[in-house]
C-alpha cells in the first residue's frame, strides 16, 4: 500500500531528524518501518499523520530521538569522504588557475571553515526535518546556508592568495594532476552520493574560471568575475532543481 | 477522553506488556487491542517510544517480518525479563487501584454523610 504524500513526508523528517541526532541506523530502519506499517493501516480509514504525533510532529520526533541508542561512530565513516570532498573543492580553483600553493591561512582556515560549514549543514538538515518546513522555506534556508558556506570558502581563498608566502608551490604539471585528483573525487562521489547535483555544482563552480583563465583579465577580476558567474549559474541550476521536484510532485498529486 | 488518555500515558508501559503477554504481535495490532479494551489515546504514535524503551531495557524481543501492507513489521514478543516486570507492574496496580477505589468510596461516604447532616 502506498502512503499519501503527507505520511511519506513525515516519516522521511523523522528518519532525517533522529540521523541528525546521529542515532544507530538499524533503530532507524526499525523505529521508521513501524511508523510507515502503522500510516499505511489507519490511513484506509481516514486516520493520519495527526494520529501518531497528536499534532506536534516536532514533540513526537523528540520522544523517540530520547529513547534511541546513540551511535556517533556511525557518523565517523563519512568523515574521510567528506574531508576529501572539502579539500577538492577548496584546491581546484587554485590548481585550475595554475597556482596551488600551501601556506598557513589555508592549513587552518580551511579545517575551520569545513567544520562551521558542517555545523550550518547539520543545523539546517535538522531544522527542516523537526519543523516540516515546506517546499519554499526549505529553499530559502538552503539558499542562505549555501550561500554563507561559499563566501566562507572564497574568503579563505582569496585572503591566502594575497596576503601571506606560501609554504609549498605546485610546478604546472603538478597543477594540472591536482586537478585531475579532484575531478575523480567529484565524479567518484556523486557516483557514491547518487546526486547528479555534487557533479553539477563543482562544473558550475570550476568552469567558468576554466573559462577565464584562457582570458586576459588580470587576476584578482579573474577570480572575482568567474566567482559571480558561478554563483549566478548555481542559483539558477538550484531554481531549476526545484521547479523539477515540483512538476514531480503534480505529477506524483493527479496519479494518487 | 483527553484525561483518561493521559492517565493511560503513565501505565501505558505495563498494559503493552499484558497485551505482548498474549502472544507475538505488533505496533498497529497493539493499539487496536488496547482499544477492545477501552483504552485509547489522542496520540497512537505515544506506543513507539515505549516500546523503544522496552526492548533497551531487555522486556520484550523483536523480529523484522514481511507485511501484507509492503513494508517491514516489527514484531514484538516477551522476554523472561518481560514476563517479571509484568508481574511486578500486576502487583503494583493492584496496590494502587485498591488504594484510589477506597480513597474514592471514603470519599463518598465522607459527602453522604454531610449531606444526612
Amino acid at each position: 500500500m502506498k502512503l499519501s504524500k503527507r505520511s511519506d513526508e513525515f516519516v522521511k523528517n523523522v528518519r532525517m531528524y533522529l540521523f541528525t541526532s546521529g542515532k544507530n541506523e538499524q533503530e532507524i530502519v526499525e523505529v521508521t518501518g513501524e511508523l510507515e506499517d502503522h500510516l499505511a493501516e489507519p490511513e484506509s480509514r481516514g486516520k493520519s499523520v495527526e494520529s501518531i504525533t497528536a499534532g506536534s510532529p516536532a514533540e513526537y520526533m523528540e520522544s523517540l530521538e530520547k529513547e534511541m541508542t546513540n551511535d556517533y561512530a556511525a557518523w565517523l565513516k563519512y568523515v574521510p569522504f567528506i574531508g576529501l570532498f572539502i579539500v577538492a573543492y577548496s584546491v581546484m580553483g587554485s590548481a585550475i588557475n595554475g597556482a596551488f600553493e600551501v601556506n598557513i591561512i589555508q592549513l587552518i582556515g580551511v579545517p575551520v571553515v569545513a567544520i562551521v560549514s558542517l555545523i550550518i549543514y547539520w543545523a539546517l538538515f535538522r531544522n527542516m526535518a523537526k519543523k516540516e518546513w515546506t517546499g519554499k522555506k526549505s529553499f530559502f534556508a538552503s539558499f542562505f546556508a549555501v550561500t554563507s558556506v561559499m563566501l566562507l570558502f572564497f574568503v579563505v581563498a582569496l585572503s591566502s592568495m594575497f596576503f601571506i608566502e606560501p609554504l609549498y608551490v605546485a610546478s604546472p604539471k603538478m597543477n594540472i594532476v591536482i586537478a585531475i585528483i579532484c575531478a575523480l573525487i567529484f565524479v567518484l562521489g556523486a557516483i557514491w552520493l547518487k546526486q547528479w547535483i555534487a557533479i553539477v555544482i563543482p562544473i558550475l563552480l570550476f568552469g567558468p574560471q576554466i573559462a577565464f583563465s584562457f582570458t586576459s583579465f588580470n587576476d584578482e577580476w579573474k577570480i572575482i568575475v568567474s566567482w559571480i558567474i558561478s554563483m549566478v549559474l548555481i542559483y539558477v541550476m538550484f531554481a531549476v532543481h526545484l521547479l523539477i521536484l515540483k512538476k514531480k510532485e503534480s505529477k506524483f498529486a493527479q496519479r494518487s | 477522553m483527553a484525561s483518561s488518555s493521559q492517565m493511560l500515558k503513565g501505565v501505558l508501559e505495563g498494559c503493552l506488556l499484558a497485551v505482548i503477554s498474549k502472544g507475538e504481535t505488533y505496533g498497529y495490532e497493539m493499539i487496536e487491542r488496547l482499544g477492545t479494551f477501552g483504552l485509547t489515546m489522542v496520540s497512537e504514535g505515544s506506543i513507539y517510544p515505549v516500546l523503544l524503551r522496552m526492548q533497551k531495557e531487555g522486556f520484550v524481543s523483536t523480529a523484522m517480518r514481511p507485511s501484507p501492507n509492503g513494508p517491514k513489521r516489527k514484531y514484538y514478543w516477551l522476554t523472561p525479563e518481560g514476563r517479571a516486570e509484568l508481574e511486578g507492574f500486576k502487583a503494583r496496580w493492584k496496590e494502587l487501584s485498591t488504594g484510589v477505589d477506597l480513597l474514592l468510596e471514603r470519599e463518598g461516604e465522607h459527602h453522604e454523610a454531610i449531606k444526612e447532616k
